[in-house]
């Protein structure tokens, strides 16, 4: 059984998120990228299966600029056995993301494929599910836990009611929520020893996907600044500012 | 926010907060610091932590030092915990060339108190039994070192500095600085204005941006420095719980990286080439707490010897990479002092050990600004030791080479290449092909020695005699028996003139002027302490016009001093001729010969006697002649406009050959000084030292009138010096001479340190230049001293051993 992990490249969480000045985005230049973290529950949950014996290889893919090579390096440093990376120029949307994985899902015939559950950067949590539409595949999203049985999988799922477990039959899109792992660190041996594995470079022209978006960006700009907070005197104080100035209660 | 302060320091780090809270110290207590968004935020929170007390420089190791020693005490003070963990350092080796060094370096830790011990490696293996010491030749350690946590220690300098009534903004934009018509500053924020006395700028990854608002150009430019975290790692762990130490800081210095445990894992930080400047052009506005991408490929070869030394390092998760920046400057060592050009604005930035150095910057600046003079010899941070040829392309060269050799070994004739070959003197092409080899001083080419026919034109570095050793020698050789010729382009040179010259110069210095038009005196500049800041050859040109010549290395320093000093009434013109006039020196018995080959004037005795200067001819360009030199044969220095410096060159090749002429290098030049006893600025002299213990009584007139450190001369020695410049001959040397630093012993007591030394190849001994204790200083006393680790018998011989009675300079 193969798996195919989707990673993306994103700002590093640590990183306090600039807007450009001319307000078309964000600043990522001289910026520190990592990969999506529940990307990282995703590639640990793969190499995971793979080492109860029950797969026998992880496919790390990951669709943007050159550098997003650099993400995929970290999933084989991880474990993945090799890369697949669709060179785009620009953001890419959900949508066309998801034809992509299509593409190459086809072309692979993995039996699972896993996301992270959301990315960082744009909060979409799309990308899963349109990519099992596509398929016509089961779907198990915001996975807290994956068990595999001879021919399904069993997904726990964090729900606003609690914890929903849903079994789907191979082949399966899941997409993994912070809590079903903890990612390991890459060793440095590891590490070096991933620059030799293989990436098969595709672009999505040579897949036959049009990327260009289908959503029109007006403007970005930054969240508006906390105030700052003011001492009140007593609680009459604060129930009155509450009411007239806050206008809350 | 105060709208007035005596003090306003730009930057929140480490080394602003420093300064704080020594101003505040010294009992200024209207001191404020402002800093654009969080203290520690540039790059002090993502420092290492590292307190390395190991530096070759006197100046910077005496900063290390007081601020280790500094920090161990701050918690007591202010109760706040700095996690200094003080768990050693060692510094392996595993060449010859690297164990030299060591003993160098420990000559320089023990002259100024800094305990090193040397390890064999199965020590080393006791102390760190997770490193491989396969190849290891040996080690030094540094027991009182280790390291502490940077964000700890600036809020514990922090709460030191308001304790003491200094208050700090946080959030605070610096937009504009201006000085205002009576010299005081106002400091303009985003917050409103304050007006103030002085200004530090200690703004780290932003310094060149807060230059330029006062129109300087600092040296500062930052490199990419990048550390690896690992997770923990069973041994470790199984170490802590058996309440073993910590194994220390390991340093593996042939491969360029520290490593040090870090919550039961490891940490290494490499150095390594290719390591790009960053902030180019300063960071954004909005920089604060920032890092870079971490490039791990750059770092393979170190992290395979990391591995390889230390196997667990490779057995655990990277947990985290710091790529950050670390701001360097071109020599690598900070620069901290007062700004040249302008009044009450100081520097404490470019430091790329900025913790370990904090302590002491902050230290000296604040005796520097309060006292108006720091304690120690500064020379090695002072800003002004660099020029206007720091341009921002050279500084990214130079930064990034700096970085590329924070480990590897610093050899005494050591000379790096980036940003070279930059400011040529004319004749560096005539010199390059007669095999000149050549070093960089202040941004000039500068020939150290001269390769023969059939030698290779490249340097070979050592601590000890060398490759060039004999060529040199013979260099040596050729000036005392027939005659050399020396460039010295790199001169500083100025013009001091107007109704007003001759009291702004008489002031500067402690001997008298050069009274009649032509005559030529060495002069000496003391800081407010009465310490050897500077020395000066002036030449009186006319009534009221004076030509003052110093060291190339120290051209904006001197001409700053002298500039900081002028009236403002106008009455005193000064004049920057570095750049337009070059200097050729010919010395040797044969000079006079040849001069009056080359020229028409009379070089007679009687006409042309020693410390004078004439107008002359040679060949057919105009030159300013002057009858002295700094290798103690008959010679003169030839001054003149640089547009006839090849052809002067060129005449005196031609007709030179006749006398044996060959050109001769610095290093020639500094055994021929020893031999003379003739001192330089930065090693013998300095302002650690009065005139006196420098030896330089004939050139101090305490009765003259008063200048500037007369007094504090005058009370220095009613109090009674430390320290005598003496001679010294070092006996059964065979292949390493001194090489200053060296600790100078009676018995088992440290009682003085060489200044410089070389091989004299005139009195064929081993020279060298040294203060000691005075009650050891006759000659005669007989002492003992280190090189690279053995000890010599050293006798205190008759200063200028070679010509003591100056014959052959007078014939």
């Amino acid at each position: 059984m193969k798996i195919l992990v989707a990673v993306k490249r994103v700002i590093d969480y640590n990183v306090q998120i600039r807007v450009k000045s001319d307000s078309t985005g964000v600043e990522t230049e001289n910026v520190k990228m990592s990969m999506n973290p529940p990307d990282e529950n995703a590639v640990e949950e793969a190499l995971r299966i793979k080492e109860s014996g029950k797969a026998e290889e992880v496919i790390a893919i990951s669709i943007g600029e050159e550098k997003a090579q650099e993400t995929i390096r970290t999933a084989l440093a991880m474990g993945a056995d090799r890369g697949i990376h669709v060179k785009a120029t620009h953001d890419v949307e959900p949508l066309a993301v998801a034809k992509i994985l299509q593409k190459i899902v086809e072309k692979e015939k993995p039996q699972i494929v896993l996301l992270g559950k959301q990315a960082i950067d744009d909060d979409s949590n799309q990308t899963g599910q349109m990519l099992s539409a596509l398929l016509g595949w089961a779907q198990g999203t915001f996975a807290s836990k994956i068990e595999l049985e001879a021919s399904a999988a069993i997904i726990t799922r964090e729900i606003d009611e609690g914890l929903e477990k849903v079994k789907l039959p191979f082949p399966i899109v899941a997409t993994c929520d912070l809590r079903l792992n903890e990612p390991r660190y890459a060793s440095l041996p590891n590490i070096m020893k991933a620059k030799k594995k293989p990436i098969d470079n595709y672009t999505s022209d040579e897949l036959g996907i049009d990327v260009s978006p289908r959503v029109r960006q007006l403007k970005v700009t930054e969240p508006p600044k906390r105030e700052k907070g003011v001492m009140v005197a007593d609680v009459a104080e604060l129930v009155q500012k509450l009411k007239h100035e806050a206008k809350v209660i | 926010m105060k709208s007035k302060a005596k003090v306003v320091i730009v930057g929140g780090g480490v080394v602003g907060v420093s300064t704080l809270y020594h101003l505040a110290k010294k009992g200024w207590s209207d001191v404020v610091l402002v800093e654009r968004k969080e203290l520690t935020s540039g790059s002090t929170w993502h420092a290492a932590g590292l307190l390395p007390l190991f530096n070759m420089s006197y100046s910077v190791g005496q900063l290390h030092k007081y601020a280790v020693d500094f920090y161990k005490t701050l918690e007591e003070e202010t109760g706040q915990n700095v996690g200094f963990s003080v768990v050693s350092n060692i510094r392996l080796a595993t060449t010859q060339d690297r164990m030299d060094e060591y003993y160098q370096y420990a000559g320089v830790a023990k002259t100024i108190g800094v305990e090193v011990k040397f390890l064999t490696p199965e020590q080393v293996k006791d102390i760190w039994p997770l490193c491989n010491t396969d190849g290891l030749i040996g080690a030094i350690q540094h027991p009182e070192d280790g390291y502490i946590q940077p964000a700890d220690l600036t809020q514990a300098l922090a709460k030191g500095a308001r304790d003491k009534g200094a208050e700090i903004y946080r959030n605070t934009n610096v937009v504009g600085i201006k000085q205002n018509n009576d010299e005081t500053w106002t400091v303009e924020t985003d917050k409103g204005e304050i007006a103030c006395e002085h200004i530090v700028s200690c703004s780290g990854n932003f310094a060149r941006q807060t230059g330029k608002m006062v129109g300087l150009d600092l040296p500062v430019i930052p490199v990419e420095h990048q550390y690896i975290v690992t997770e923990p790692h069973p041994e470790i762990q199984k170490r802590k719980e058996q309440g073993l130490p910590e194994m220390g800081v390991l340093r593996d210095s042939d491969s360029s990286w520290y490593m040090r445990e870090e919550a039961g894992g490891l940490i290494l930080g490499p150095y390594e080439k290719d390591a790009p400047a960053c902030y180019v052009d300063g960071p954004s506005k909005d920089s604060e707490f920032e890092l870079f991408q971490e490039d791990l490929d750059r770092l393979e070869s170190h992290i395979e010897s990391a591995i390889q030394r230390v196997p667990i390092f490779g057995e655990v998760g990277v947990k985290k990479v710091y790529n950050g920046a670390i701001c360097y400057t071109p020599d690598g060592s900070p620069i901290v002092g007062p700004a040249w050009g302008l009044k009450n604005f100081w520097i404490n930035e470019g430091h790329s050990f900025g913790i370990t150095a904090a302590g002491g910057a902050g230290w000296q600046l604040g005796e520097w600004m309060v006292d108006g003079e720091p304690t120690i010899d500064m020379m090695g941070v002072d800003p002004r030791r660099f020029g206007d040829y720091v341009t921002k392309s050279f500084l990214i060269q130079k930064n990034e080479e700096a970085y590329a050799n924070v480990f590897t070994i610093h050899y005494p004739d050591e000379e790096r290449e980036a940003g070279r070959p930059l400011r040529q003197a004319p004749c560096y092409d005539r010199l390059k092909d007669l095999g000149a080899v050549f070093g960089q001083k202040f941004g000039w080419e500068r020939a150290n020695w001269f390769a023969p026919k059939g030698v290779e034109q490249i340097d070979d570095w050592s601590f000890r005699r060398s490759k060039w050793f004999e060529h040199v020698g013979n260099e040596c050789k050729n000036v005392q028996e027939n005659v050399g010729l020396l460039d010295m382009t790199a001169f500083a040179k100025c013009r001091i003139s107007g109704p007003g010259a001759e009291r702004l110069l008489d002031n500067l210095v402690a001997n008298k002027l050069p009274k009649k038009n032509g005559r030529v005196n060495l002069c000496h500049a003391l800081n407010k302490n009465g310490g050897v800041l500077s020395e000066y050859t002036i030449a009186k040109e006319s009534n009221d016009s004076y030509y003052i010549v110093s060291a190339g290395a120290f051209q904006r320093l001197d001409h700053d001093w002298i500039q900081q000093w002028m009236p403002k009434d106008r009455s005193v013109k000064f004049e920057n001729l570095t750049n337009s006039i070059g200097v050729l020196v010919l010395a040797g018995p044969k000079a006079r010969d040849l001069m009056s080959k080359v020229s028409s004037a009379d070089f007679s005795n009687e006409n042309f006697p020693w410390l004078s200067s004439q107008k002359i001819d040679v060949g057919l360009a105009p030159t300013i002649a002057m009858r002295m030199n700094f290798v103690g044969e008959l010679g003169w220095e030839l001054h003149h406009s640089i547009e006839y410096q090849n052809h002067i060159f060129d005449r005196l090749m031609e007709v030179g050959k006749e006398f044996k002429l060959k050109p001769f290098g610095i290093r020639a030049m500094d055994s021929l000084r020893i031999e003379k006893t003739y001192k330089l600025i930065g090693t013998e002299m300095s302002i650690e030292y009065s005139p006196f213990e420098s030896s330089l009584d004939r050139f101090v007139h305490l009765n003259k009138g008063n200048f500037i450190g007369r007094d504090a001369l005058v009370q220095w020695q009613q109090k009674g010096f430390q320290n005598k410049l003496v001679t010294l001959e070092v006996k059964e040397v065979k292949d390493a001479d001194t090489l200053g630093n060296n600790p100078i012993y009676k018995g088992d007591k440290v009682i003085g340190r060489a200044t410089g030394g070389n091989y004299g190849f005139r009195v064929e001994k081993s020279l060298a230049i040294g203060m000691v204790q005075p009650d050891y200083a006759a000659v005669g006393s007989k002492l003992t001293m280190d090189i690279l680790g053995t000890t010599y018998d050293v006798e205190v011989i008759q200063d200028s051993p070679y010509d003591p009675d100056n014959n052959f300079i007078r014939a």
